[in-house]
């Protein structure tokens, strides 16, 4: 049963065409497990179960039809965030405002998916705007971590992340303007990849706004980058969209000889001790594989980052204040703080981030790039962010009180929105949580991050066995 | 060869007959600098210029020609102006300021930085208005700038000095750059060629390389120049994170533009476009329909609230650097820059935040369909030629018995906001007044080609500055 829950969508894909499993067996086990899970975890928004077992049906007679036309994803569970908008379907964007919105358009990236056959069988919770770190709201409650409860699984695709490492989907997608993607994947030991901007084509909500990314986001670098193909490429609708197609090959090529930099905490972050070693020891991996691993230490970056979050601050001023002040009743309580944050961030921060970033890029990190074919860090300083913590609330690290903003490491990248980066668990802390590292690429240099990403996963797997993902009894133990 | 012909010789045939040696480098650049003299009072289009130096330069290019020198780079020895806004290191570059009129560059932007590696001669810099923000090129520190068709008429800014150098024939290639318009704008006044390349096409360094709407591009007097600059312009450079990986090389052909289907509108349904204008136009819609394609009008009912929000977009980056930057300097400021100020602030912070919801919604509902369906779009790129050259941003002029300033009738800033389609401003002949008139020619996003092609076919069927009847009457008297 747990090998079913926890099977990898490229396996899951070879065993359906080989007519070894069904994709009825595969759904009805995930749902089982939802439903399990459900009390505790708290993973999904809107669930589509009746829908998704015909679908899986009709996905299992056209396995057996050899004259039927497969999808590449053919009848493959997938889950998709809260926020992220269905034709005909509801986003609620995790807001009471929008409980009853249904969706007029679907995210091109999303309906590539759903062509390709995945099987839409629940979207995933996020906290109210998608502006926590953490994952609660008003409308969908608290989600939290499979691997311990009382720690969030990040946000704010909290519910994509939460449902892998719970063996409740096979696949999900998540979204990311400053780490949305990436601290929930390194929160709950999954993988989540934040594209190039303009990789995986957009709603008109995002297409302008190069923060904000849609992403994979599976428990295998493989079913990563197999939806990334998918999801990918131009597309005639979204303006902002790259015009150059790029396939992540199949088999990856080794990194042997790979020019690779590091840095522990970009010359910025507080890092725990625990989150550091596993850190260290996997670039120790990466040098195993054959790369040469270089430690920079980075200096000049404070401001820099501060406005990569000042500048998505800065675009949230009016959505913030608009339901502060049309819909005081029904916000979470937390969204007044989100305001407050919001409004320390002006238009001169905003410009400021812009001329700023051309500058940095210029002397530090364009030319860092240019010697090392990507930059790798860790993902969150420490997972030690409580499952219901607010935007302010400060958590001791090394002794440093710090905001869960301040232990992401991640919103770099988003400004530098060309940069590929893939998170990956980079191993267990002692409180026996997942912590992850981001492999940063060259700008629309998707390959190379997934190769590194490969070549890490071969060495110190974390997904190889059903064993490695939290029990049930510890998932549904209140 | 009279020397006329020499100083509106393009550059492809410069580099033709520099290879033959039936030119020298240095016999082209001193009849541009004797030209340059000439009109210097007159038109006003350079700011800092390098006669001696780019003298040296040329006997190089032309010892390299006569010695038939391994290795010729695609420019040499073809002068060109560089607008006083793009950095060369160890020159002075001012963005039309006093308060930058010390201000010695230690490094080149890599547009210009690739012309110069190619062999092109900066022997001048161009004009702009005060930090390149008015559409009429005038400062404190240059003065006015002038339109050579036209004494008393602008040039277009901001890269006003550009367009006007090469309307009067006083250089051959020039540099421009372009947030709202400031390359399309000048272009069309003067009657000249200006390419705004989708963002990432032509790499940026710095603070402008983080803000899509800021873009450098070629100006020449011909299509193929504009290419020529074009393939030496773009590409890839690590320096400039957003810069495009794909290189694109621009291919001419004598392709007609049979099949090819072009939308067409006048006024994009909010703009008040003059008799003289709308005249042009559709002569040169007739033109693309003589070369082959087919061209449809298309009805537009998105477009006003869109023109504001693109605007605004700007205004907003602008009013957090001026507002620092009058404080400081209020003194040595041209007496406009409060009036820019005061524009600048009038737009609340939210707007930019509605103007990338809305750009994105209006391209999933109309735009991308319609790129869906046509080719290329074409429309006029001012709606009225007549701005006087020493005209304020909110002084206004009469249109079919309506004021408006010269932000209202420059029809540029939308491709700003769109801004990955490339969009190509060509003469479309002249207005009643003898001020040129223009057109756009905006390709789907990221195709280049395209809009090289209809360019290209449509200078056969409609050429400009090819001979003495269609060139401007220079007058050296000062004004």
């Amino acid at each position: 049963m747990n090998d079913l829950l926890y099977m990898s969508a490229t396996d899951a894909l070879e065993k359906f065409r080989s007519l070894s499993l069904s994709p009825v067996e595969l759904v009805e086990a995930i749902i089982t497990r939802s439903e399990k899970i459900h009390d505790t975890i708290n993973p999904f928004a809107d669930r589509y179960f009746d829908e998704a077992l015909n679908n899986a049906k009709i996905a299992e007679a056209r396995y057996k039809d050899p004259d039927d036309r497969l999808g590449i994803l053919e009848g493959l569970p997938l889950v998709v965030k809260d926020s992220t908008p269905i034709k005909g379907r509801r986003s609620t964007n995790g807001s009471l405002i929008n409980k009853d919105r249904i969706d007029q358009h679907t995210n091109p990236s999303i309906e590539r998916l759903l062509a390709s056959g995945a099987n839409l069988f629940a979207r995933t919770t996020c906290p109210e705007f998608c502006w926590l770190f953490t994952c609660h709201s008003r409308m969908w409650g608290v989600t939290r971590n499979p691997w311990r409860l009382d720690i969030t699984p990040g946000g704010s695709s909290g519910g994509s992340a939460a449902a892998l490492a719970a063996g409740a989907t096979t696949i999900a997608t998540g979204s990311d303007s400053a780490g949305s993607i990436r601290q929930p994947a390194s929160q709950c030991g999954v993988v989540g990849y934040k594209p190039p901007y303009g990789r995986m084509p957009l709603s008109p909500s995002n297409s302008f706004d190069p923060f904000v990314q849609i992403g994979p986001m599976a428990r295998t670098v493989a079913d990563a980058a197999l939806m990334s193909n998918v999801m990918s490429g131009p597309h005639p609708l979204d303006h902002t969209a790259l015009n150059d197609s790029i396939v992540i090959p199949n088999r990856l090529p080794g990194i042997t000889g790979m020019n690779l930099a590091f840095s522990r905490n970009l010359g910025h972050f507080q890092l725990a001790d625990d989150v550091e070693r596993e850190f260290i020891l996997s670039i120790d991996a990466l040098r195993t594989a054959g790369a040469h691993v270089e430690e920079l230490s980075l200096s000049g970056l404070d401001e820099i980052i501060r406005l990569s979050h000042g500048a998505q601050e800065f675009v949230a001023h009016e959505f913030l204040q608009e339901a502060i002040d049309n819909h005081p009743d029904i916000i979470s309580d937390y969204v007044p703080e989100l305001l407050e944050t919001a409004l320390s961030f002006n238009s001169s921060d905003f410009r400021k981030s812009t001329s700023l970033a051309g500058e940095i890029w210029q002397s530090h990190l364009g030319p860092l790039f240019q010697e090392y074919e990507a930059l790798l860090c860790p993902t969150v300083s420490s997972p030690l962010v409580p499952a219901e913590n607010w935007q302010k609330q400060k958590i001791a690290i090394n002794g440093h009180p710090l905001t869960d903003t301040e232990m992401t490491m991640t919103g770099l990248f988003n400004l530098y929105s060309r940069c590929p980066v893939l998170s990956l668990p980079s191993g267990m802390t002692d409180d026996a949580l997942p912590c992850g590292l981001q492999i940063i690429g060259r700008p629309c240099d998707d390959v190379t991050v997934f190769q590194i990403g490969a070549a890490l996963e071969e060495i110190r797997p974390w997904a190889s066995s059903s064993d490695n993902w939290p029990s049930l009894s510890s998932m549904t133990n209140t | 060869m009279n020397i006329d012909d020499l100083c509106y010789m393009s550059a492809h045939e410069a580099l033709e007959r520099f290879r033959n040696l039936s030119l020298s480098p240095v016999e082209l650049l001193e009849a541009l600098m004797e030209r340059a003299n000439l009109i210097s009072n007159t038109v006003n289009p350079f700011a800092d210029c390098y006669f001696e130096e780019a003298r040296e330069r040329a006997k190089k290019s032309e010892v390299m020609y006569v010695q038939r020198t391994a290795h010729i780079g695609p420019l040499e020895g073809i002068p060109l102006a560089v607008k006083d806004l793009c950095e060369i290191t160890g020159k002075r570059t001012t963005a039309g300021s006093l308060i930058n009129a010390q201000n010695i560059c230690e490094q080149t932007s890599p547009h210009v930085e690739r012309l110069i590696d190619a062999g092109a001669n900066v022997f001048a810099r161009t004009t702009i208005p005060e930090f390149a923000w008015l559409f009429t090129t005038q400062s404190r520190m240059w003065g006015v700038t002038h339109n050579p068709w036209k004494i008393g008429i602008s040039p277009g800014g901001s890269s006003g000095g550009s367009a006007a150098a090469l309307g009067a024939g006083a250089t051959t290639i020039a540099t421009g750059s372009d947030s709202t318009g400031s390359i399309r704008q000048p272009a069309s006044q003067c009657g000249v060629v200006g390419y705004q390349p989708p963002h990432g096409r032509i790499p940026n360094i710095g603070s402008s390389s983080f803000n899509g709407y800021a873009k450098s591009g070629p100006m020449t007097r011909t299509v193929k120049d504009c290419a020529i600059m074009a393939n030496v312009m773009s590409g890839h450079d690590y320096r400039d994170h957003n810069s495009f990986i794909e290189p694109v090389q621009i291919e001419l052909n004598d392709q007609n533009l049979a099949g090819m289907k072009i939308a067409f509108s006048m006024d994009l349904g909010c703009y008040e476009v003059s008799e003289d204008v709308q005249l042009e136009t559709n002569d040169a819609v007739r033109a693309l329909r003589n070369a082959g394609a087919k061209v449809e009008e298309v009805s537009v009912t998105w477009a006003a609230d869109l023109i504001d929000l693109a605007l605004g977009n700007q205004e907003v980056l602008f009013a957090a650097f001026l507002n620092e930057t009058v404080k400081k300097h209020r003194d040595i400021v041209s007496d406009y820059v409060p009036q820019l100020c005061q524009t600048a602030n009038s737009y609340p912070a939210e707007i930019y935040h509605q103007s990338i919801l809305t750009a994105g919604k209006i391209w999933l509902e109309h735009l991308g369909p319609l790129f869906q369906h046509y080719d290329a779009f074409v429309m006029p790129t001012t709606a009225y030629t007549d701005i006087p050259a020493t005209g304020w941003q909110k002084d206004t002029v009469n249109v079919n018995g309506k004021q408006y300033t010269d932000t209202d009738t420059t029809m540029a800033v939308i491709w700003n906001m769109y801004n990955r389609c490339p969009v190509m401003a060509l003469p479309s002949g002249r207005a009643s007044s003898g001020v040129p008139t223009g057109i756009q020619i905006i390709g789907r996003p990221h195709d280049d080609q395209t809009v090289f092609q209809i360019a290209n076919a449509f200078e056969k069927e409609k050429p400009w500055l090819d001979c003495l009847e269609r060139r401007p009457v220079l007058t050296p008297k000062p004004f």
